[in-house]
């Protein structure tokens, strides 16, 4: 097959179809997975959003519950009222380590206003008697109202719910106030989703030894370094390096923000983060969410690689179906035309070239067959031919 | 070259012609019948590379260098035939 014959073009042109319509389909591929990986990265997000939110209010009224418990117990009452230390820490401790298992990280006890500081954290008893400066103890002091919602101390993120203890003749007696750490929020989101989460903290709202305290206090590794503007508070995932964000977490928009796509070994992931707010409406925080689309992935791998084979063959079926159409209705055609043609000139007058159809090549077979009619008369009549 | 005995078993009678062409001619037309080829065929090809009617070249055709050259040419086009 010649490089500039007919065959040669249509199979070039083919290929050049081929070639686009591969490309073409990788692309569209990959857009379309590119369009699906985010859809699905924004789904994780949104979803982890709500389900924070519902585990948030699901604890606040758990926590709510159990603080009118306690409100009502006539021993703590007078405890507290008391302002007797060991007395209070002898009726909450068992009540406490129940509550443990229930995930309450923080019970703390606070003498009333003005001058109001810490009686007792049943969770570290040996710390009492400072002086807490947080918005929702201001809160609930400016109130005398049950107070709820997340709040960064300055070594951990906690949801939290203050509730005053109501005196008979009025005015409060003391505070009493239940926590659970935000980090343990994500082990049972994880647990609901199979996705990752990070807990981020904002350095600014944060203390430097503080942190490296509670990081000895709860064996977790001083990681203050990692990063620039936050540190990872907590992450259900043990590898490092999956909570990547280089923003500062203040700018991350209200519905939450989805990160890029990437590869982590073997793994294809999406991740995203939404803001968390404390009490007083300050961004202190984001989760962090991973989401594996490693099988999602693997399946447009997959699609892919079919759809590019079932392109391939196919194409390779239309350029032999397009090859034996064209053989069978000009090449073969246009071959006899030339072999008779060749011999008409040869000195062969009796070939004649049959009209096979009324197609532009049968038109051309015609033209032809009456040109080599005309042809053979006109040497007819040459003189050293007759003689011959 | 000596066209009367150029290719072994292919001979003619070298003193019937004055015409190089047509002792071109004569040597073709010795080689198809000597190897059996289809003599339409092999002449009309050749008439067409040449651009010389095979049937009009005689011991009278004139030898004008193009014509022979383009003969030779396409003798060897042809059937790989040295004239």
């Amino acid at each position: 097959m010649h490089w500039n014959s007919i065959r040669a073009k249509v199979v070039i042109a083919l290929a050049i179809c081929l070639i686009i319509g591969v490309a073409g389909l990788v692309l569209l591929m990959r857009y379309s997975f590119e369009n699906n990986s985010r859809a699905l990265a924004t789904d994780s997000v949104t979803g982890a959003q709500k389900l924070f939110s519902i585990l948030e209010a699901r604890e606040i009224s758990k926590m709510d519950a159990l603080g009118g418990v306690m409100i009502a117990h006539p021993q703590v009452r007078e405890a507290l009222v008391a302002k007797d230390h060991d007395r209070l820490l002898q009726i909450t401790a068992p009540v406490f380590s129940r509550l443990k298992g229930q995930g309450i990280t923080n019970l703390v006890f606070h003498t009333p206003e003005p001058d109001m500081r810490v009686l007792l954290r049943v969770h570290i008893p040996s710390r009492f008697g400072d002086s807490l400066n947080r918005f929702m103890l201001k809160e609930a002091i400016r109130t005398h109202a049950v107070v709820s919602g997340c709040e960064l101390a300055r070594a951990g993120f906690a949801v939290r719910v203050i509730q005053p203890f109501p005196e008979a003749k009025g005015g409060v007696g003391g505070y009493v106030e239940f926590g659970e750490e935000l980090g343990q929020f994500i082990h049972t989101m994880k647990d609901q989703t199979g996705n990752d989460y990070g807990l981020l903290l904002s350095k600014k709202y944060l203390d430097r030894q503080l942190w490296s305290e509670s990081s000895t206090a709860w064996n977790r590794r001083d990681n203050w370094d990692d990063n620039a503007t936050f540190v990872v508070a907590d992450q259900t995932t043990p590898a490092d390096g999956l909570m990547q964000f280089n923003g500062d977490l203040a700018s991350v928009p209200e519905q939450g923000e989805v990160l890029e796509r990437f590869q982590h070994g073997q793994q294809v992931l999406v991740r995203g983060l939404f803001p968390i707010r404390d009490a007083s409406g300050n961004i202190v925080g984001a989760m962090f969410v991973v989401h594996d689309i490693s099988g999602f992935y693997l399946s447009m791998r997959h699609t892919q690689n079919v759809l590019i084979a079932l392109a391939v063959a196919g194409l390779i079926l239309i350029t032999i179906f397009v090859l034996t159409l064209l053989s069978r209705l000009v090449f073969r055609r246009l071959d006899h035309i030339i072999h008779v043609a060749t011999r008409v000139v040869g000195g062969d007058y009796a070939t004649e070239i049959q009209v096979s159809s009324e197609d532009e090549v049968g038109q051309f077979e015609r033209l032809f067959e009456q040109f080599r009619r005309v042809f053979v008369d006109v040497l007819s009549h040459v003189p050293e031919l007759q003689e011959k | 070259m000596t066209p009367g005995n150029l290719l072994p078993g292919i001979h003619f009678d070298r003193s019937l012609t004055v015409s190089q062409l047509n002792d071109m001619k004569l040597l073709i037309e010795a080689k198809i019948k000597a190897d059996g080829l289809d003599a339409k065929d092999v002449k009309g090809k050749i008439s067409l590379k040449s651009g010389k009617l095979f049937a009009f070249i005689n011991e009278t055709t004139p030898d004008d260098p193009e014509s022979v050259a383009k003969f030779k040419r396409a003798a060897k086009e042809v059937l790989n035939m040295s004239l």
